[in-house]
């Protein structure tokens, strides 16, 4: 205890160093400042956001771009270039057109038959084996006209490995003969006989995301779907928010009796499942994007006004407008000042977290067919044409699945780092 | 006095994003049979985070037991497995909690809560443990004890939920009760009551206590011994009288100030209070974590922690007024100037 | 408890009758005539609209459609004469509820199994995939879920048939689709509050006693944590039919779902009328039974709090 070496000098009186012992270590921020900070530094958030802002300005940007490039409009239709891909093949199609041979368990095509898989094949007895090579209906495919006959005998003595060489060199002299055939491979995997033409593949140069049924572009139809969903989706929320807002701060404010009915009134509306509501408006009304959004905005409004009139009575007992009260402020300047900025941040978490809704509600009623009327598009429309021919081609389903998906997924993310941000128990 | 339990050097750590905070820094104290040991202190002194120790029931991540050792029984607790744990929380070690509204499952009823602790540590069947239960209610002064079994916490007061509170962490008679705050969240008039009822309980079972409290009225009620925490450190240890008689630290004395007193009146008619903030436990100071507050400083106070002197028959205080060298200054509180010793009243 | 109850029927009971008439006066609010086919002669016509009460004023026309909702007589179709509303969704409905209670079976306890897994394992592996889960059940509408699954899982894999027949393995994956975006909700509902109930001061209670952990979640965990997501199972019906709508159509399910949308395509407004309402009562009902469930599980419902001294 006394090891240290200790003198008079050690012992000078200093006294207090209040500076250090009440020094605020962090800069104080203020409620939005604060938010602010938080909300950039959630990584999740600020990647859905702007993930986001691309969305949107795509919607915005890319109808026009496309426009210019190539003069594509969402309408445009060109049935020789229907059903196109993304990414362009002009491998030919493969059709089993002569038979003795052997029988099989499935037949697996791909969407084009450019590769086809003939399950649990058994050779059967010996004879002819023919397959057509091209279509000359596949024109916007192949690129021109061409069919070509790959036939071959089959021996009694042949075994499997046989014939797959037959059927190699087969192709191999039809493409000797004619290089626009572009070759065809035979093969043997376990208990399956797999075909497989070959050909060039690239990026579809004019068709950036493929074309429909009607041969119309996809790129250009899912940004003007962009525009049309994203329009329904903040309209609705927008309004929402207001008649949400005046009901409910109306309500919240007056309190009492008035609040009671209003509130009331409320609830039982919202037991009315709003699906259905909106089912049997856009029944009544022709579709169309007006009545689309009205109908959202009938069926939207309600859980808004909950939250702002909860937030509103909250806040209306709290201190610190009993203490404007008491410095004489009036009940405008208490609502503006007071009460609005702090109900903001629940409500901004609400409205983020209503536009996936929106836009899903918009998907579903195009699905069920009350959505917005042809030729226009929207991402929901778009789903829906491609839901039906998925299996022949996925990329029709997929690009707007894939825009839905990630927007919704954002809007998510984003509401509820935005949830997080705003809410005053967590400032650190 | 047999020793029942014996803290040596503890240091306790959180693990957080901005870096390690050292909640507990090297205390050490002892805690005997039959005795109330007091931890006194404000927010962020370690107090809590100690108690929680002493049945590791600190969260284990973000809370590290960086050193020392916790002597119970013969066992290290810091070296104990969660299983053997589990076998000394409730059984041989209890403790009530400050909130009592929060602190019990509003979905079970309170007779079953008592039990649970029961079945989980003693072999017997539910009849025997039913009247065990509804001894403890009895014992704890809850009346209709057979009503109130079946019911539920919300149908309870606050004073009558932290009676059952003890009820539950005594119904296995533990060696250790450790009390954190138990009172801070009742009326007044029902603090008194719990106290006592601690105090007969402490009698009836043989318990130790460790109280973990702010309030200097709590403890000159009940405890014997105290121990005043800051910073996370131990500044001064001893008996209630040398605590608030004999006090040899300037934190100690600001506790003794602040608190308001009907019988001083003083010119100005204002509260007494420490300026200033704890330290920061992420960066402690490396001198005397109260040295920043205390107009007694010195310039050792701010580059060395002090040592514990000793400073009465069983007290320690951890300052440097006490050393040989340093100036001489006065316990500055009225009760120091009136004590027994001096011929005052109490 | 009885008065709890009796409110809540009294409750449902109104929801139904506000219900019944929107949609009454919805229907009868159509510019057009459902009688539009350019052949009908001006008498036939006339005789249709004397057929189907459509020539008696509204009020009345009101107070008879209420009385037969109260028979259980929800009208007759438009469209196909002698088709009557509930016959079809007597004829329709069992194969949707066969999908229905598989998808809600699937959500419930898939959901809370998930959302305390995760809870419990806040922050690491097992957190993350739930959340990875409840994403996409919540992003990814049914609509494009449905063809993606059945693609993968049907026509390449081959594990499932892509659409449902006899067995009952042709029902698990049109279930599976059904219940993902209930699951999704219910497991981030769990998991939230299973970790607000971990924070609570009755766990570090129940600690000291020196339970087990496994004690602990079952006993005082699970109880308080489940009882908020309770409260969203009611409306959780509504977003199972809707989806069934959906399902239905994607996995060619005869069921109730995909014949009302072929009724809305047609327009045969009785139909339509008489299917939404009773979509409606059977939503009504599940939140009914719910609140009922509810006021059983919380305690403090059941008994008012005492609190004497």
């Amino acid at each position: 205890m006394t090891d240290m070496k200790l003198d008079k000098s050690d012992f000078t009186h200093v006294g207090k160093n209040l500076k250090a012992a009440g020094e605020i270590k962090r800069p104080s921020l203020s409620y939005w400042k604060d938010a602010y900070r938080r909300l950039k530094n959630n990584k999740v958030a600020m990647v859905s956001f702007y993930v986001l802002i691309i969305l949107i300005i795509m919607s915005i940007v890319g109808p026009i771009i496309s426009k210019s490039l190539y003069g594509h409009t969402y309408d445009k239709q060109n049935l020789a270039e229907q059903n196109q891909t993304p990414i362009m093949s002009n491998a030919r199609s493969i059709t089993l057109i002569s038979n003795d041979v052997f029988k099989y368990g499935e037949y697996v095509p791909n969407y084009r038959k450019s590769k086809v898989k003939f399950k649990n094949v058994q050779l059967k007895s010996a004879g002819k084996l023919g397959f057509k090579i091209g279509n000359q209906a596949d024109e916007s495919w192949q690129g021109d006209k061409k069919e070509y006959q790959l036939v071959i005998d089959v021996e009694n003595t042949d075994t499997w490995a046989s014939i797959v060489d037959k059927l190699n060199a087969e192709g191999e002299k039809l493409l000797a003969q004619d290089p626009d055939f572009r070759g065809i491979k035979f093969d043997k995997k376990g208990s399956n006989l797999v075909v497989e033409t070959k050909g060039e593949k690239w990026f579809n140069k004019t068709h950036w995301f493929g074309t429909d049924e009607f041969g119309r572009d996809l790129f250009t139809r899912l940004w003007e779907g962009g525009r049309i969903s994203f329009f329904i989706a903040f309209i609705s929320v927008f309004i929402t928010a207001i008649f949400g807002i005046i009901y409910g701060g109306v309500s919240g404010y007056i309190g009492g009796k008035v609040d009671d009915l209003l509130m009331r009134v409320v609830e039982i509306l919202m037991t009315v499942p709003d699906m259905l509501y909106t089912i049997l408006l856009l029944t009544v009304m022709d579709p169309g994007i007006k009545p689309i959004s009205i109908v959202l905005i009938v069926t939207g409004w309600m859980g808004t006004a909950r939250i702002v009139r909860g937030e509103v009575m909250r806040l209306k007992h709290s201190e610190y407008v009993i203490a404007a009260k008491t410095l004489g402020a009036d009940s405008k300047r208490i609502i503006l000042k007071h009460l609005i900025p702090n109900t903001m941040g629940p409500i901004i978490v609400d409205m983020t977290m209503m536009i996936p809704k929106m836009i899903f509600a918009e998907a579903f009623l195009s699905f069920i067919g009350l959505g917005v009327p042809v030729p226009y598009a929207s991402w929901g429309s778009l789903a829906n044409q491609g839901a039906k021919i998925f299996r022949q081609f996925p990329h029709q389903l997929l690009v707007p699945a894939i825009a839905i998906s990630l927007t919704m997924f954002a809007f998510n993310l984003l509401g509820d780092g935005l949830r997080d941000a705003l809410d005053p128990r967590l400032r650190k | 006095m047999k020793k029942i339990l014996e803290v040596k050097n503890l240091e306790v750590v959180f693990d957080t994003y901005a870096g390690e905070v050292q909640a507990v820094r090297d205390i050490s104290f002892d805690l005997y049979e039959g005795e109330t040991l007091a931890i006194v202190g404000e927010s962020g002194s370690g107090k809590s985070v100690t108690a929680k120790s002493l049945m590791r029931l600190n969260p284990e991540p973000p809370v590290k037991y960086k050193g020392g050792q916790i002597l119970f029984n013969g066992k290290d607790i810091l070296n104990t497995s969660e299983k053997e744990m589990q076998k000394i929380r409730g059984s041989q070690i209890g403790m009530i909690f400050q909130d009592p509204m929060t602190s019990l499952n509003p979905t079970m009823t309170v007779g079953k809560q008592i039990m649970e602790g029961l079945k989980r540590h003693q072999k017997i069947d539910g009849a025997t443990a039913k009247e065990k239960a509804l001894e403890m209610l009895k014992l704890v002064q809850i009346p209709n004890p057979e009503q109130r079994f079946n019911e539920y916490p919300h149908q309870f007061s606050g004073g009558m939920r932290q009676r059952a509170m003890i009820a539950i962490a005594l119904v296995c008679n533990p060696q250790i009760l450790i009390a954190d705050e138990p009172t801070t969240a009742l009326d007044v008039t029902i603090q008194a009551q719990i106290l006592d009822l601690m105090r007969d309980l402490q009698k009836k079972i043989n318990t130790s206590i460790i109280l973990i409290t702010h309030d200097l009225g709590v403890v000159a009620h009940s405890a014997q011994r105290i121990i005043v925490m800051y910073g996370g450190k131990i500044v001064e240890s001893g008996t209630t009288d040398e605590i608030f008689y004999h006090s040899k630290h300037p934190y100690t004395w600001g506790l003794l100030k602040s608190v308001p007193r009907l019988d001083l009146r003083k010119e100005n008619g204002k509260l007494d209070s420490i300026e200033g903030t704890p330290p920061d436990l992420l960066a402690p100071p490396k001198g005397c974590p109260f040295a920043d507050r205390c107009e007694h400083a010195m310039e050792i106070c701010r580059k060395q922690m002090p040592p514990q002197f000793k400073t009465g028959e069983n007290q320690y205080s951890a300052c440097w007024l006490n050393h040989e060298l340093a100036p001489k200054v006065e316990n500055p509180t009225e009760i120091a100037k009136k004590s027994p010793a001096q011929g005052g009243v109490k | 408890m009885l008065k709890y109850i009796l409110k809540r029927l009294l409750m449902a009971l109104g929801t139904l009758w506000v219900i019944a008439t929107l949609t009454f006066f919805l229907m009868h609010a159509l510019p057009n005539d459902p009688f539009t086919d350019p052949k009908l002669k001006p008498e036939v016509k006339q005789a249709l609209r004397v057929k189907y009460g459509l020539d008696k004023p509204l009020s009345e026309q009101y107070i008879i459609y209420m009385k037969n909702i109260a028979k259980g007589d929800l009208g007759t179709s438009i469209k196909y004469p002698g088709r009557s509303v509930t016959d079809m969704i007597r004829q329709s409905f069992p194969k949707s509820f066969a999908l229905g209670w598989r998808a809600l079976i699937i959500a419930v306890v898939l959901g809370i199994f998930l959302g305390v897994l995760a809870a419990l394992n806040h922050q690491k592996a097992m957190d993350y995939l739930s959340i990875i889960i409840a994403i996409i059940g919540v992003s990814i509408p049914s609509i494009i879920l449905g063809p993606i699954l059945a693609y993968f899982f049907g026509v390449q894999l081959g594990w499932f048939p892509v659409t449902v027949d006899k067995t009952q393995w042709s029902l698990i994956l049109p279930s599976i689709t059904l219940a993902l975006s209930s699951l999704a909700t219910i497991s981030r509902l769990m998991r939230t509050t299973t970790l607000e109930v971990l924070g609570q001061d009755y766990i570090s209670t129940a600690k000291s006693k020196g339970l087990s952990k496994y004690q602990t979640v079952w006993k005082h965990v699970l109880r308080n944590a489940i009882m908020p997501v309770i409260t969203v199972l009611g409306p959780l019906f509504a977003s199972l039919i809707t989806g069934s709508i959906v399902v239905e159509k994607i996995f060619a399910v005869a069921g109730l779902g995909e014949y009302f949308v072929s009724t809305i395509t047609e327009q045969d407004y009785p139909m339509i009328m008489g299917i939404t309402i009773f979509y409606a009562a059977l939503i009504i009902l599940s939140i009914l039974i719910v609140d009922i469930v509810y006021g059983f599980i919380d305690p403090r419902l059941r008994i008012a709090g005492k609190g004497g001294k």
